[in-house]
């Protein structure tokens, strides 16, 4: 099982964790990790928007595209703050 | 705790239902379980609904609510148009083609609609289920056995007794309809269930949970009706127990709505 740590991977577990809990934050990061072409491990918080547009289908799924886009948003948010 | 009261509500009902099993006698009990599933099959539409109107057009998820809300509308609307429970009334009657329509595509919308759910998680999210491949497997393959236990014994029953000529042609195509949709809507309990579990200490968790509460007691409501002839329970009883499990099915569906709609409301409201 992936695992992230440090300030990106707990403000992610932060926004993701309450709504998809922890198997599913975890795997779902790794995921979209791969697809920005990076590890979970080794995500930055520069990443983080790209790595929230990629985590966006999924959400979108389980959640709709509205809610998803409010999900989007608050990582991308964290990600400049 | 919004969403505890909803995982509670559906079994107080049930216990209201036995409530009244044991307090009225066998024909205003029939009188009352006929209204009594017609109300709750409207509400279980209601809670479909109130899940498919908050994605938008295009949302995956949408259709799957819209499908499973939408057959028991039919199913509510069928019963309105043939008094399925009360005896004397079969036959190949206008009221009973309609029925039977209303079933069948009821049935298939279920089917669709549990299907769609069922796939969300590996063939749409992408994602995998937690735990080893085996424990997956097991967990499929049970569910099946269990699903083909509970459900066979009744399907065979439905179908001997059309073939007896106990029933017209229609209700044996009925019957045969409503036993596969059920055998294939309710065998797909487990990836609803690994689901619920792959999501596990997130508010997602309880649509998922109470979706396998849904076929959980669809499966115990058709195994009521495959086993307790054998166990000798009247078909007072049998309407009893098995209209418990069917209260609590459509209710969980109320719940199962309601919990999908709480939550992306929330993200609405942080917006």
């Amino acid at each position: 099982m992936t695992s992230f740590s440090g300030n990106v991977g707990s403000m992610l577990r932060d926004v993701l964790q309450p709504i998809l809990g922890d198997f599913v934050t975890k795997t779902s990061v790794s995921m979209a990790s791969k697809k920005i072409g990076k590890t979970a491990e080794t995500i930055t918080i520069e990443d983080i928007p790209k790595l929230a547009d990629a985590l966006r289908p999924a959400l979108c799924t389980l959640i709709g595209a509205q809610a998803a886009d409010s999900v989007v948003s608050k990582l991308v948010e964290l990600g400049r703050s | 705790m919004k969403y505890r009261l909803l995982c509670v509500i559906p079994l107080a009902f049930g216990l209201i239902h036995l409530f009244f099993y044991f307090l009225l006698s066998g024909q205003d009990f029939s009188h009352f379980v006929y209204y009594e599933i017609i109300v709750v099959k409207l509400l279980a539409f209601l809670g479909g609904l109130a899940a498919a109107v908050k994605f938008k057009r295009g949302d995956y998820l949408r259709f799957a609510w819209l499908y499973i809300g939408g057959s028991t509308l039919l199913y509510a609307i069928s019963d309105i148009f043939f008094v399925s429970i009360m005896p004397n009334m079969i036959g190949i009657t206008k009221s009973n083609i309609i029925r039977g329509i209303l079933v069948a595509i009821g049935n298939l919308i279920f089917i669709i609609g549990i299907w769609m759910l069922a796939r969300t998680w590996t063939s749409v999210v992408g994602l995998s289920f937690p735990g080893r491949l085996w424990a997956k497997r097991l967990i499929i393959g049970a569910a099946i056995l269990v699903t083909l236990f509970l459900v066979v014994p009744s399907v065979i029953r439905g179908l001997q007794g059309s073939l007896s000529g106990n029933f017209g042609t229609w209700d044996l195509i009925v019957n045969m309809v409503s036993g596969l949709g059920d055998l294939i809507a309710l065998s797909l309990i487990a990836p609803i269930l690994l689901t619920a579990l792959a999501l596990r200490g997130g508010l997602l968790k309880w649509p998922w949970l109470f979706l396998t509460c849904i076929l959980g007691s669809w499966l115990i409501y058709d195994g009521v009706h495959s086993w307790a002839p054998n166990l000798g329970l009247s078909p007072a009883e049998i309407l009893g127990y098995a209209n418990f499990f069917r209260v609590v099915a459509c209710l969980y569906t109320v719940s199962a709505g309601l919990s999908q709609r709480f939550i992306m409301e929330g993200f609405h409201r942080q917006k």
